[in-house]
């Protein structure tokens, strides 16, 4: 079964490649969509804490994959819906693409043939929606990923493998945790070869919680909580 | 760069909605910062107070007709469902459909940042007219009171956005009444956090 996997030019695409790459995994499609913006500067603190992490926060996504000599094909925008991306989908012989981020998958791109699969920062159902590890931090005292194949609705895809972490000891979340712990459940996933176990569990569509984008006051509550 | 004051409901958060996406950390400050700036407006509020059930038990027969009116597909007036709802959670009638429809409501602002005069029964806004106060007051309050109820977090986070805008908002907020349940629903919230920050063992300095 043939796997591939979209890149973009943000963190966690950064954390993705690099640790395919440490762990000697070869795809058999990368796309990159780069809109040509290689994100901020980091400072020595952040990078430190990246590389503990298992990835280089500093390094751009194109940089690793030409240094490695990685085939890969190139859009000039990040837009998971852009016709030229579906096109090109549409032709691959792609069973399932790794999804990094890029937008909310529309009706074209999910019948484009190929499916997604998403790392999504919460065990769901109880976790569903958006900075759903704050949350979790504040609720638990920690968090997890829940791998699933990516369908209409908002995070309630056929679950493929979930993976619980500790809350972390820095206040880097945005930047470091939630790509080190997407990554790190993107290997099991692939190590363990459950895509092509395709032993994939329906989700309780009646239990659950949405959560969306967490209150900058319950945010600082939540990292104050991991780094007391 | 940290602002020095609470950044959050400085400008009209109705006209520029907030969209709270990656806000940076600034540590305890901030805390003290959002802690300070709902203070100023609670001291600014004259200290009257009025009994939320009684008010609410004024107006139940008609509110409650007003609910009525998703049954029979019409629209409906959005201040007096919010009065309707608020009054079944004072109450503890909160049945399993009052609650699913106000997760509507908190999906739809979320969405729009946004509460409209009125819907129709799909929870589609048939109005234009998203600037009357009392709308968000309400709401924020039965978030506060699920929040109380439940420890969903959701509910909690609603309220705070709530009450940026309501904040941001604060010089066009005239009525008594109206003033009077911003700051019940301000000294809710700031309890609830309080609450939370001891929860959690964090020492606010």
């Amino acid at each position: 079964m043939k796997v591939g996997i979209i890149l973009t030019t943000d963190n966690r695409s950064k954390a993705y490649i690099q640790k395919l790459i440490k762990n000697n995994i070869i795809l058999d499609d990368i796309i990159l969509m780069n809109s040509g913006n290689y994100g901020k500067k980091y400072s020595k603190e952040i990078i430190k804490k990246s590389v503990e992490s298992g990835f280089d926060i500093s390094i751009p996504v194109v940089k690793t994959l030409k240094k490695n000599n990685l085939d890969f094909h190139e859009f000039d925008f990040i837009d998971i819906n852009n016709s030229k991306l579906i096109e090109y989908v549409k032709n691959s012989k792609i069973k399932y693409y790794l999804f990094t981020g890029g937008g909310i998958l529309k009706k074209d791109i999910l019948n484009a043939g190929p499916k997604f699969i998403h790392f999504h920062p919460g065990i769901v159902p109880n976790y569903r929606g958006s900075t759903c590890f704050y949350y979790s931090i504040i609720n638990e005292n920690n968090c997890g990923v829940t791998s699933f194949v990516m369908d209409e609705k908002l995070d309630t895809g056929d679950i493929i493998y979930q993976k619980k972490f500790l809350k972390p000891n820095h206040i880097y979340i945005d930047e470091i945790f939630d790509p080190f712990i997407r990554s790190e459940t993107m290997i099991d996933v692939i190590q363990k070869n459950l895509i092509n176990k395709s032993k994939f569990l329906k989700q309780n569509m009646i239990q659950g919680e949405t959560y969306f984008i967490i209150h900058p006051v319950l945010k600082h509550i939540s990292i104050m909580n991991c780094v007391k | 760069m940290n602002s020095k004051k609470y950044q959050y409901n400085e400008i009209d958060c109705l006209e520029f909605p907030q969209k709270y996406q990656m806000s940076p950390y600034e540590g305890n400050n901030f805390l003290i910062k959002y802690k300070k700036s709902r203070n100023k407006i609670i001291e600014e509020i004259k200290n009257e107070e009025i009994d939320i059930v009684n008010y609410l038990e004024e107006n139940y027969e008609l509110n409650k007709n007003e609910y009525l009116k998703i049954n029979e597909k019409k629209c409906f007036e959005t201040e007096k469902i919010f009065e309707f709802l608020l009054n079944r959670i004072l109450k503890n009638k909160l049945e399993f459909k009052y609650k699913k429809l106000i997760n509507k409501f908190i999906s739809k602002f979320e969405r729009t940042k946004k509460i409209f005069v009125s819907y129709d029964y799909n929870i589609k806004s048939n109005s234009s007219n998203y600037k009357i106060m009392k709308n968000y007051l309400i709401l924020s309050l039965i978030c506060i009171k699920l929040y109380e109820e439940e420890n969903n977090l959701k509910y909690l986070n609603i309220a705070l956005k709530i009450n940026d805008i309501l904040t941001s908002n604060f010089n066009k907020i005239s009525n008594s009444i109206d003033l009077i349940l911003l700051k019940q629903s301000l000294e809710l919230e700031l309890k609830q956090i309080e609450i939370l920050i001891n929860k959690k063992g964090l020492k606010i300095i």
